[in-house]
């Protein structure tokens, strides 16, 4: 019998080759990394964790005690798991090599597809498979080789969600960031937006997020104050409330409709339409933040300051409000984030691709962001756009993830600061 | 002897009954505004009402108060106007299509041709509900083990980085993600799978499941963590491993707050426009068969999206868009009340603890 050390080092290199085998997979998946020679060490080496992993469930299988945990239902399912990985990597020795087709409905995976797609996914299960059977083996098939293996899978599993996340900004700010020159931020678009700058957009974009925020702020500040202060839960609560539910479930092209049938007949493609929307769209935002920085001041204050004297609306304007006020900055900050990156609301409401200027009153149409970005997104393939578009997307991106690491900064701030 | 002789007889009498009367006002005052004005008013509404010049304050006080209040009703009744507005504007632009269309046949129509004027969105809905659905397959499949990770496992260090980070990711436009659709996965997908374009459901549906992605981890995140500790503490002391609690105490404990979390993710998705409207293409037709992800498609949103810039105003194409955008509407509602529903099902639930 092997001594536990040896069967402990052979477990590790076996978790070692399935991470690898994985990680080489998605490189490959993502990357066009032709696999080449490496392929020839990866299946080679699974081959060679399978056997050993293989031996070592049919050696307990016969000596259940060898391992801890070790009943001979489990001997049985690493065997027969075991015994496909080896299949499926004799199979990419031989027939999956040269002229094995896949076909998929009428979709002939061919050889190249095959070294692109399939062989990738391959490798990443396989390899992830290999490495649970390791770590099942390093903790010999006790509870805690179930618990090691699942956090395994759970790491995994977030690894990828960051990963899939994280490339994509990546991928942004490398290609965005050399597009982004002096002029591209202050001059206006030429010829269909493959010439010059975005200037114009990023004014718009401020200009109908500081008239959401002023169509907003007020209804939304005075519904929460209304809900917290004056009204005891009741009837009328629950109705603002499920109308303001309903509200945040607007499909945001939805709003882009309303505003179609309800404003523009009257404002026209303008400034002023695009705003009312867009305020519309942010008011559960900031309904529900400030409710809940309301609800937070603690009762006493109230009752103190009523014991003073004070009315009711002193009480809210010299006690209650001003702790609250951060928090209600917070809701209206995550806002501002979710307005400036809206398209579809302002589509047929407020903007305008080419000969936008800067407007200089409410009722004119403005050029904004997104909607640039989607134009030029359009573009690409017939005109020479890319560059520009990345650049806009890096703008865009950049506006509105530090408007949003500003207000989760701020409420973490205060909410060290506010402890009573 | 002489105090005592004033106050027996008329004067007693006379001071008795105006404690009554002042007790009886202040209990009768008291219940009625106590809840309005917290009650402090009271006294100085009896005391002031000695002196007249005080009263007018008083009065004035009160007007002022109750003008904001109502002030502050107005603005709290906004968004049941602004909801019921929605409602009606776009039920009135849409009626024209269910009365010339006929709302049956526009719901079960299989083809959408603007210039014939035939208006069926069969194919839309069917296309919406399979992006949906395997947006969700990516987006259940990564992000409920990643809020696990998160709330359970990942040391506390670690956690007050990474739950930010996502929280932040959710803020990314959705059109920054169509746009990189567009380039990146469209790009990856047309030579991989040997497709025309690369635009197809399977195309939608990764995109929108990356985009659900941070509020599935993060409101999964909040459900799994407001599970009582005691539970947790209780299955650890009975010698159960992190995992076994974590699989039998805590998962199914918190598993209506992640349904409802995925239901609110199903109805984020189904209403995305930006995204969808670039990757997915513009063919209107329900693929063959039903389930061939790799078809191109046309969602309801990126229907409204692709087509209400070139429908005149006051066409039955604009009405038909305009019906599309009701059925949206209600498919959304659905959805909303029922994670509504679960929502209040777990608030029961976990309501005494």
């Amino acid at each position: 019998m092997l001594s536990k050390n040896i069967i402990r080092t052979l477990s590790y290199i076996i978790i070692g080759v399935g991470l690898l085998c994985s990680i080489l997979g998605i490189l490959a998946l993502f990357f066009y990394i032709r696999l080449g020679d490496i392929f020839l060490f990866t299946k080679t080496s699974l081959l060679v964790s399978s056997v050993i992993i293989g031996s070592a469930g049919v050696i307990t299988f016969f000596n259940p005690k060898y391992f801890k945990g070790a009943t001979k239902k489990k001997m049985i399912g690493l065997i027969i798991t075991s015994i496909i990985i080896a299949l499926v990597c004799l199979m990419m020795f031989t027939s999956l090599n040269e002229n094995f087709y896949f076909s998929l409905r009428d979709y002939k995976i061919d050889a190249a597809v095959r070294g692109l797609f399939l062989i990738p996914l391959l490798f990443i299960i396989l390899g992830i498979t290999i490495a649970i059977c390791g770590v099942k083996i390093r903790y010999e098939f006790t509870k805690e080789s179930d618990e090691k293996s699942a956090f395994l899978l759970l790491g995994i599993s977030t690894t990828v969600v960051l990963y899939s996340l994280g490339i994509i900004i990546m991928y942004i700010v490398v290609n965005g960031a050399g597009a982004i020159t002096w002029e591209f931020l202050t001059e206006n678009p030429r010829k269909l937006g493959t010439e010059g700058g975005i200037f114009p957009c990023i004014i718009g974009t401020l200009y109908l997020v500081i008239g959401a925020i002023v169509v907003a702020l007020p209804l939304g500040m005075g519904t929460a104050i209304f809900l917290t202060e004056y009204q005891k839960e009741g009837k009328i609560t629950k109705t603002i409330r499920v109308a303001v539910n309903s509200l945040s479930g607007v499909p945001s092209i939805v709003f882009g409709l309303f505003g179609l049938a309800l404003f523009v007949p009257v404002f026209g493609v303008s400034l002023l339409s695009g705003s009312m929307i867009l305020g519309f769209m942010i008011l559960p935002t900031i309904i529900r933040t400030t409710e809940e920085s309301l609800k937070a001041v603690p009762m006493g204050f109230r009752e103190g300051s009523l014991a003073l004297g004070a009315t009711k609306w002193q009480t809210i304007k010299k006690v209650v409000l001003p702790p609250a006020m951060p928090g209600c900055i917070t809701g209206t900050i995550l806002g501002i984030g979710r307005a400036a990156g809206e398209t579809a609301p302002i589509m047929w409401t407020a903007v305008v691709f080419f000969g936008g200027d800067i407007p200089t009153t409410v009722f004119d149409p403005v050029m904004a962001l997104p909607y640039h970005l989607l134009e030029l997104t359009k573009l690409i393939g017939y005109k020479d756009v890319a560059g520009n578009a990345w650049g806009t997307a890096l703008v865009l991106l950049m506006l509105v993830l530090s408007i949003n690491v500003f207000a989760v900064a701020l409420r973490n701030h205060y909410k060290k600061k506010m402890r009573w | 002897m002489c105090l005592v002789n004033q106050h027996s007889g008329f004067h007693s009498l006379k001071n008795g009954l105006l404690k009554l009367v002042l007790k009886h006002l202040r209990k009768k005052l008291l219940r009625k505004n106590y809840n309005q004005t917290g009650g402090f008013r009271l006294k100085h509404k009896i005391f002031y009402s000695f002196f007249r010049k005080n009263l007018i304050i008083m009065k004035m006080r009160n007007i002022k108060e109750s003008l904001v209040k109502i002030l502050f009703f107005l603005t709290a009744v906004s968004s049941i106007i602004i909801v019921f507005f929605i409602f009606a504007f776009l039920i009135k632009e849409g009626s024209p299509a269910f009365m010339d269309v006929g709302i049956l046949e526009f719901v079960t129509g299989m083809k959408w041709h603007a210039p014939a004027d035939i208006y069926g969105i069969l194919p839309l809905i069917v296309v919406s509900l399979l992006i949906t659905f395997g947006a969700m397959v990516f987006a259940v499949g990564l992000g409920v083990p990643t809020a696990i990770f998160l709330s359970e496992v990942a040391p506390n260090r670690v956690k007050i980085i990474l739950k930010p980070a996502v929280e932040m990711l959710a803020g990314v436009p959705s059109i920054v993600y169509g746009f990189i659709g567009m380039v990146l996965l469209v790009g990856y997908l047309g030579p991989t799978f040997d497709m025309l374009t690369g635009r197809s459901i399977l195309a939608g549906s990764i995109l929108l499941g990356i985009m659900a992605l941070p509020t599935v981890v993060s409101v999964s995140e909040d459900a799994i963590s407001v599970v009582p500790t005691e539970f947790k503490e209780g299955s650890l002391a009975l010698g159960a491993t992190k995992w076994q609690t974590i699989k039998t105490v805590t998962f199914p404990a918190a598993f209506s707050g992640i349904a409802a979390a995925v239901i609110l993710g199903m109805g984020r998705a189904i209403g995305e426009t930006m995204a969808v409207l670039l990757v997915v293409g513009n063919i209107c037709k329900i693929p063959i068969p039903f389930f061939d992800y790799f078809e191109t498609g046309q969602p309801l949103t990126a229907k409204i999206a692709g087509e209400m810039g070139e429908a005149g105003r006051g066409s039955l194409q604009y009405h038909a868009l305009f019906g599309v955008g009701v059925t949206l509407l209600i498919i959304v509602f659905i959805l909303n009340l029922i994670a509504e529903v679960v929502m209040t099902r777990l608030k029961k639930k976990w309501g005494g603890v």
